[in-house]
């Protein structure tokens, strides 16, 4: 057995490079407004009591036009989102403190388990035997995993997910052809051929409306993996991802579901619709937290905000590279508790972004995108650590800042009429 | 044996996706048709829409309004087809295959309360024409009464109630503005609560004689109600 090598020339990750830059700018331009069609999805999302949709809108009198509670809910997140993102540009201090007034200390197996939990939450590499065979237990499933959810989709007369039931004059062509990408995905057959079908399906999707494609963006991760992975493929063990393979993963990953977030106040009804037949996803103790003060009246506007920003802030730190490992493993909790809880057999398709994550997760490439920002922070580590401090603070507010309340006022702006 | 490892270029996978794009988008074309046509919209002020899946020429539109015009509440309604003109016979009698021979019929109904989809489709049916949906809408708030004539025992009054919940009757997206039921078994009649509904929205109520149907338990009358519902006297209040 070969494990896969991919060539590390200078060429080779330039062509790498110059092929995603091409996806993901079809991608940005396939996001594009478009006609939202209002395909069944199979979790029950009927709304039992309609909201307050002016909640959502602009109100006259209010800063920025927002409503107070959605501004307060917004600001709540950017004060946690400040936070993460200040312990991340300060973590090399942090891991220096750990590292000579913690572990010093210690010895043997305690140090040893120290080390790696630092080295796990601060994404630098962990040496160890066990998290080395599980990050190539958890690339084949990765990779094998959208196999699963394209033939339990097939078996359920839908495409890709089963969220989106086929046409019944369609069907069969569309489910013989899903099996077909399963099989090659199986038997690990012309991937890139089965990556461009991946990518070429899901932008069939935008038939159906942008929502739609949206709702399917984190299988696209696996479609350009699968592109990015040698023609040979089928001879090849392919168990660990490259660097340049993790950044676009994460990437992709973390801007499916940022997106998907934002999607998720633009659709609010479809969001509170799915948790009225779900009440126990309300109970979310992070969710809770955001929309702490917000007007009990509004309570259930309130959670479709603070629902919807927790996965922006995810979204957004996994894209960014900001404590992957951390909010992959959240997401990878939250993935699982919401299939074998709250949904249960209709969501087991979730088995496939728990299998993402966790490659996300015991990748030892993990890197930040705040690169330059983190090299001020190193020329500055000489100078006045109160100055470093407050520089990289006003960083972390202004970024937290931008990743939130621009898009949280335009979406007060959009017509929703579509939706209809 | 393995040789040189080759990678596909962006070109490649670029031509491969819009490739398959267009076999998917071939294949939605051929096959689902009836998606790419422009769906007529529906009137306003229309309360009650029929689906007559046999509409190909004036002599069905006559045989409908005739069966139609035989129940007295739909004796002087306003009847149009929604797709504009239909074929003459004379026209249909030359006409090659079509895609689709049915058609819909936007019924203007002055008092809903009158609605009988029971009896609608029992009179297409003696007429030779049937209806595969009944459409009803324009109303926020309402809820349906069935009588149904054998309500026996408990578990008849179960059956009914768990009609929202059972998945043989919520196949393929059936149901999803229902609420909850009600049966009760001295006098037959089964309330079928209706969430709430957009002015724009419709429900259709072969959905619903189909779901009595698969618990087995067929009603003689389906109407709609409008009224508000009498509540219960609450204990201490007088």
């Amino acid at each position: 057995m070969h494990e896969q090598t991919v060539p590390q020339s200078g060429r080779a990750r330039s062509c790498v490079r110059a092929r995603v830059r091409a996806t993901l700018a079809l991608f940005i331009l396939m996001l594009l407004p478009g006609f939202a069609s209002a395909h069944e999805r199979f979790v029950k999302h009927d709304m039992k009591h309609p909201l307050q949709n002016w909640f959502f809108e602009q109100e006259a009198g209010q800063f920025l036009g927002m409503d107070p509670n959605m501004l307060r809910i917004g600001m709540m997140v950017v004060v946690i989102l400040s936070a993460f993102l200040f312990i991340w540009f300060l973590r090399e201090t942090l891991d220096e403190f750990i590292r000579y007034k913690v572990l010093t200390r210690l010895g043997g197996a305690p140090q040893r388990l120290l080390h790696n939990l630092a080295c796990y939450i601060m994404d630098k590499p962990v040496r160890s035997k066990w998290f080395h065979a599980l990050g190539e237990w958890s690339v084949i499933m990765f990779l094998r995993s959208p196999a699963l959810v394209l033939m339990y989709s097939a078996t359920n007369d839908a495409l890709v997910m089963p969220s989106y039931p086929l046409e019944p004059s369609s069907a069969i062509y569309f489910k013989f052809l899903q099996v077909l990408l399963a099989v090659m995905i199986l038997t690990q057959t012309l991937l890139p051929l089965a990556g461009a079908m991946v990518i070429g399906t899901w932008f069939y999707l935008f038939r159906w409306g942008p929502l739609v494609a949206i709702d399917a963006l984190p299988v696209v991760t696996a479609g350009v993996l699968y592109a990015m992975s040698p023609w040979m493929s089928h001879k090849l063990a392919i168990t660990r991802l490259n660097a340049e393979q993790t950044r676009w993963i994460r990437l992709i990953f973390g801007f499916g579901f940022l997106v998907l977030g934002w999607s998720k106040i633009y659709n609010h009804d479809l969001t509170i619709g799915v948790a009225d037949n779900y009440p126990s996803m309300m109970a979310d103790p992070m969710v809770g937290f955001f929309a702490m003060g917000a007007d009990p009246a509004m309570r259930r506007e309130a959670w479709v905000v603070s629902f919807a920003l927790a996965e922006v802030m995810s979204g957004f730190m996994v894209m960014m590279g900001v404590f992957t490992r951390l909010w992959s493993t959240i997401m990878c909790v939250m993935f699982t508790k919401l299939m074998l809880v709250d949904f249960g057999w209709d969501e087991i398709p979730h088995i496939y972004p728990i299998g993402c994550a966790l490659a996300i997760i015991t990748s030892n490439y993990l890197r930040s995108e705040f690169n330059p920002l983190e090299r001020i922070e190193r020329l500055m580590r000489k100078g006045s650590p109160i100055k470093r401090f407050a520089l990289m603070g006003g960083f972390a507010v202004g970024i937290a800042l931008l990743a939130v309340i621009p898009v949280l006022y335009l979406l007060t702006l959009t017509d929703r009429s579509m939706l209809k | 044996m393995i040789g040189k490892i080759k990678l596909a270029t962006s070109m490649q996978v670029l031509a491969m996706s819009i490739a398959w794009l267009g076999a998917c988008m071939a294949i939605d074309f051929t096959f689902n048709r009836h998606l790419w046509t422009t769906k007529a919209e529906i009137p306003p002020t229309t309360s009650l829409a029929l689906r007559i899946n046999h509409l190909c020429c004036t002599g069905c539109l006559d045989d409908v309004k005739k069966a139609l015009q035989t129940l007295p509440w739909l004796k002087d309604a306003a009847m149009n087809v929604r797709d504009g003109s239909l074929k003459t016979q004379e026209q249909a009698e030359v006409a090659g295959p079509a895609a689709d021979y049915g058609g819909w019929l936007d019924i203007d109904v002055k008092d809903v309360s009158q609605i009988d989809f029971v009896a609608i489709d029992h009179a297409l049916r003696e007429a030779g024409m049937v209806a595969s949906q009944m459409q009803f809408g324009g109303v926020q708030h309402f809820r349906f009464e069935a009588q149904v004539r054998h309500l026996c025992c408990g578990m008849c009054k179960d059956a009914c109630e768990r009609m929202p919940e059972l998945a043989k009757t919520r196949q393929a997206g059936r149901l999803k503005w229902l609420d909850s039921v009600v049966a009760e078994r001295a006098t037959g009649k089964v309330t079928v609560h209706v969430r709430y509904q957009d002015v724009k929205d419709r429900v259709d109520a072969t959905e619903l004689l189909a779901a009595f149907d698969e618990v087995g338990l067929p009603p003689f009358s389906l109407k709609v109600v409008t009224s508000p519902e009498e509540q219960g006297a609450i204990p201490g209040l007088k």
